[in-house]
């Protein structure tokens, strides 16, 4: 039986110095497991939110706690998330293994072998994510949708019992979006984890989601896919 | 380790090896390998030869092992550092630093009286001259990394202080006069000859610890390479990164700098030989493979500059820029490569 993590939001505002990007606190409590997809318009504050969820910046206002501990103060040790960002990182010479691999850094010092788990946990996510042969490519040589689909064995790599995505889906095919959305959940379920992604893709979201916080008007506003019955996503976000 | 990597660092230990021999044997006078050895066996000071092994060529080869391999290390951290294939060990102006402190005490050794001057103007006193400008720049370096978010916006004060040290220097320039101009010049064009066995000492107790600590610091510096908010979230202290890099990197080249002039070249164009040799980015491997070739490059640069023209010492700047520039250039093209790519 795989431990619940907690995840809890309270009173918070977020921004950049006294811009706040919503208007009124938020607070929130959410348990494992926990699929949920961010909407909302361009600079409405989705990555803002995902960064200050993930401890890397500061909620302007109130807390976030991680199973009890606060998130900024969790980040700094390492290892309770992991993240997939939209921006693309040039490095010479490393490859798509490298890459997905130095999600066990968290773990692991840099020298020491990895353990039989490890590599299982390698292979399980490169063959999830579909990139198995791309394993020996270097990743300034590969598109964009394979970098992305890195990224995200990467995360599944570091086995993180909270994963945050920043639009992981921008540069996939429409198959590989249906089945990353359809991989998050089921990850989320059997290893009870957390997962957060935002999208710009209201119908596949409803199509593959069960949980959404839409950002609109300066609100957070969140919504469960059985009860939005025969209304569309989409209609919401406008 | 990979097969294929340890073969590539048995060959450069073996290069290695080589060039240190050549750079003992081959020079103004050539000596027969019986008689180095002899020299190396017999304790007399008797012979001509084992002047020149022991007062001449040992502390040269010495200098340019650890001057070579240092600048490369700190080269390789300052393009860690900055995600920039261009970053050198000088690009925090800690080259402008030491050039300035070294034209402001011979300058004003040239108003002391003699005596006084004598102190200042020794190899020691050049040293320290240099040595505090470093830490001057370096310390204003890291006081600004523990202010601003971005590395970027360190790479732009390190431009900028470098530029303002350097107009204060042409100020010590215009001042000084055409004796103290020429010496200030010769020691700006760089030399691993100038160096007596204490600042030796004193160069290896830095730049060793600093090579080592730089190899078990592989992780750090490889989940950086990823970029701030990766690094961030594997719970890498970004704040802390930065200020120790700048330590490493800064503190090895003005140990050089201060003793062997402002080294052109090697410490940017060294790590790119390494990258592309071992096709790598793991500093585990990258530090150890620079450090080699750094010091391989710097002994070549020196047997050239002592072997091309009969009778005379070319400046270490002259070779390292010519074999280091060629480098640097391919890099450049291979960088516009890159951009049309994507």
């Amino acid at each position: 039986m795989k431990t619940e993590n907690k995840l809890i939001l309270e009173q918070i505002l977020w921004g950049y110095g006294n811009n706040n990007l919503v208007s009124k606190p938020v607070s929130a409590e959410i348990l494992s497991p926990a699929f949920i997809l961010l909407l909302g318009a361009n600079g409405t504050g989705k990555s803002t939110l995902l960064k200050v969820l993930g401890g890397l910046i500061n909620a302007t206002a109130g807390k976030v706690m991680f199973n009890g501990e606060p998130v900024n103060k969790l980040s700094k040790k390492g290892g309770f998330v992991s993240f997939v960002f939209a921006s693309r990182p040039h490095v010479d010479f490393m490859k798509v293994s490298d890459l997905v691999m130095s999600g066990f850094y968290a773990h692991n010092n840099p020298f020491a072998k990895l353990s039989r788990q490890q590599l299982e946990r390698y292979e399980f996510a490169m063959r999830m994510t579909g990139i198995t042969a791309l394993k020996d490519n270097y990743i300034n040589k590969i598109s964009d949708g394979e970098f992305q689909k890195a990224m995200i064995a990467r995360a599944l790599v570091q086995d993180t019992p909270l994963i945050i995505l920043d639009e992981p889906t921008a540069f996939l095919d429409y198959r590989s979006k249906r089945e990353l959305f359809e991989l998050l959940s089921q990850i989320a379920k059997q290893e009870s984890k957390i997962i957060f992604a935002s999208t710009h893709d209201p119908d596949l979201a409803q199509e593959r989601g069960e949980l959404f916080w839409l950002i609109k008007n300066k609100e957070l506003q969140v919504l469960q896919n059985a009860e939005l019955g025969n209304k569309k996503l989409k209609d919401e976000l406008i | 380790m990979l097969p294929k990597v340890k073969k590539h660092f048995l060959i450069l230990l073996a290069v290695l090896v080589v060039v240190l021999l050549a750079d003992l044997l081959w020079g103004a006078t050539g000596i027969a390998f019986r008689d180095f050895i002899n020299v190396l066996i017999s304790k007399e000071p008797a012979n001509s030869t084992y002047f020149i092994i022991w007062k001449y060529r040992i502390p040269k080869m010495l200098t340019a092992l650890f001057a070579g391999a240092g600048l490369a290390i700190s080269g390789l951290l300052m393009q860690t550092l900055f995600r920039n294939p261009l970053a050198g060990p000088y690009v925090l102006g800690i080259s402008s630093g030491a050039s300035l402190g070294v034209s402001l005490v011979i300058l004003g050794a040239s108003f002391l009286s003699p005596v006084a001057a004598d102190f200042f103007r020794n190899d020691i006193g050049t040293g320290l001259s240099a040595l505090g400008g470093t830490f001057l720049v370096l310390a204003l370096m890291i006081w600004v990394a523990g202010r601003v978010g971005g590395n970027f916006t360190i790479l732009i004060m390190g431009l900028i202080v470098g530029q303002i040290l350097g107009a204060l220097q042409g100020v010590t320039n215009f001042l000084a006069n055409p004796e103290t101009l020429k010496e200030f010049v010769l020691w700006g064009l760089g030399s691993f000859n100038q160096t007596n066995m204490n600042q030796i000492l004193l160069m290896s107790a830095v730049i060793l610890p600093v090579v080592l600590f730089a190899y078990f610091y592989s992780g750090k510096l490889n989940a950086y390479l990823l970029g701030d908010l990766y690094a961030k979230s594997l719970g890498i202290d970004l704040t802390k990164f930065r200020r120790t890099v700048i330590i490493l990197a800064g503190l090895t080249a003005g140990i050089i700098t201060a003793f062997c002039g402002p080294i052109a070249f090697v410490g940017m164009a060294v790590p790119h030989l390494a990258r592309h040799l071992l096709k790598t980015y793991n500093h585990a491997l990258l530090i150890p493979s620079t450090a080699l070739l750094g010091a391989i490059l710097a002994l070549v640069c020196d047997l050239i500059s002592h072997v091309l023209l009969e009778g005379y010492v070319i400046p270490i700047n002259v070779i390292s820029a010519i074999l280091g520039g060629p480098v640097v250039v391919w890099v450049v093209f291979k960088q516009r490569n890159k951009m049309y790519e994507n």
